[in-house]
């Protein structure tokens, strides 16, 4: 539901290094999106087709890379990544954890030339 | 064909703006408070609890947060010292508040006469918890109606909360929600939360969540 803000600054992103880098065209974007966050990459692509037109990188595709949701222990500090909806720890069997990973969304790399 | 790496987060202008808030805040010695929900927890009836117990020394703007409709701020008004609505319909996003939104609110509200800033938050409770307003805590309001298994679901918002207020706690002998599991839940994902069981109808819990609030205002 909030992608069309998330698409224009990713798209920001990827204008500001071509210019740096002054490329003609960018082909391919990868993009890393954590499983906690609630975007959707199907909704970024539906509006990046219409946001990148007659930018560097119109028509580019859209990679994205789901990083698992990864958890801390606050017993023992195992670090693991939860099989199920249940989080508990695989060594300790404990439910109080911190979340490390899952929340990410980055622009990770750039295909150019 | 070449690669360029970039590692640059999406999220990161949505922050710089959102940090550049709690500055303006802080050099002001104004609080602002976060508060997020599904529809229908009662954010607004929560807000206006909230002012009632902390009147009349403490003067308190709000930012009221909408899809359409102004019916929230009409609530408000009169008993806030201030109030802002926007209406995120027709902006980039409709389904949460986002730190742009605020430091425009934050322009049209007298700041050097606020103590405190209310921000209720769109009703939902996936997409507000990926964006940094500028605050200095944040508040879920989860309803007993809602079930109690509702932390596992929406991680983000409960691993990052700092108040947790159960309200409509006046319902508990009709509904099927099970206090210590519900609290279990979130202080799993959440070790530092403080929980406030609250009936905003009835006015219980109200008097521990005001004392909180105001004791947060004194150790800033």
């Amino acid at each position: 539901m909030h992608e069309y803000g998330i698409t224009e600054s990713l798209l920001r992103i990827v204008e500001d290094k071509a210019r740096e880098a002054g490329v003609a065209r960018v082909s391919t974007i990868r993009v890393v999106i954590g499983a906690l966050t609630g975007f959707v990459p199907d909704s970024i692509q539906f509006y990046y087709e219409t946001m990148s037109k007659n930018t560097v990188a119109e028509g580019a595709s859209l990679e994205f890379e789901e990083l698992p949701v990864t958890l801390r222990c606050r017993t023992c500090a195992e670090v693991f990544k939860p099989e199920s909806r249940e989080w508990t720890c695989p060594k300790c069997a404990s439910s109080e954890v911190d979340i490390q990973g899952g929340r990410e969304l980055y622009v990770k790399e750039m295909e150019v030339s | 064909m070449r690669k360029i790496e970039i590692v640059q987060g999406i999220l990161d202008a949505n922050e710089a703006t959102a940090e550049g808030n709690r500055a303006v805040l802080d050099r002001h010695n104004c609080l602002a408070v976060n508060i997020m929900a599904a529809p229908g927890a009662g954010k607004t009836s929560f807000i206006l609890r909230t002012i009632e117990g902390l009147r009349p020394d403490t003067r308190i703007g709000v930012i009221e947060g909408d899809v359409v409709s102004t019916v929230d701020a009409e609530k408000v008004q009169g008993v806030a010292s201030a109030v802002v609505q926007i209406n995120t319909k027709g902006m980039p996003e409709s389904c949460a508040l986002v730190a742009d939104m605020i430091q425009v609110a934050m322009e049209r509200l007298p700041l050097d006469d606020l103590d405190l800033i209310l921000i209720e938050n769109v009703g939902n409770l996936l997409c507000p918890a990926e964006f940094d307003l500028g605050e200095h805590l944040r508040v879920v309001i989860a309803s007993t109606p809602e079930g109690d298994d509702k932390p596992l679901k929406y991680a983000l918002i409960y691993a990052d909360a700092d108040a947790v207020v159960i309200n409509k706690s006046d319902l508990l002998p009709y509904v099927d929600f099970d206090m210590d599991k519900f609290t279990r839940a979130v202080r799993n994902l959440n070790a530092r939360a403080v929980f406030f069981p609250m009936s905003c109808k009835t006015g219980e819990g109200v008097a521990e969540w005001v004392a909180w609030l105001r004791n947060q205002r004194a150790t800033r």
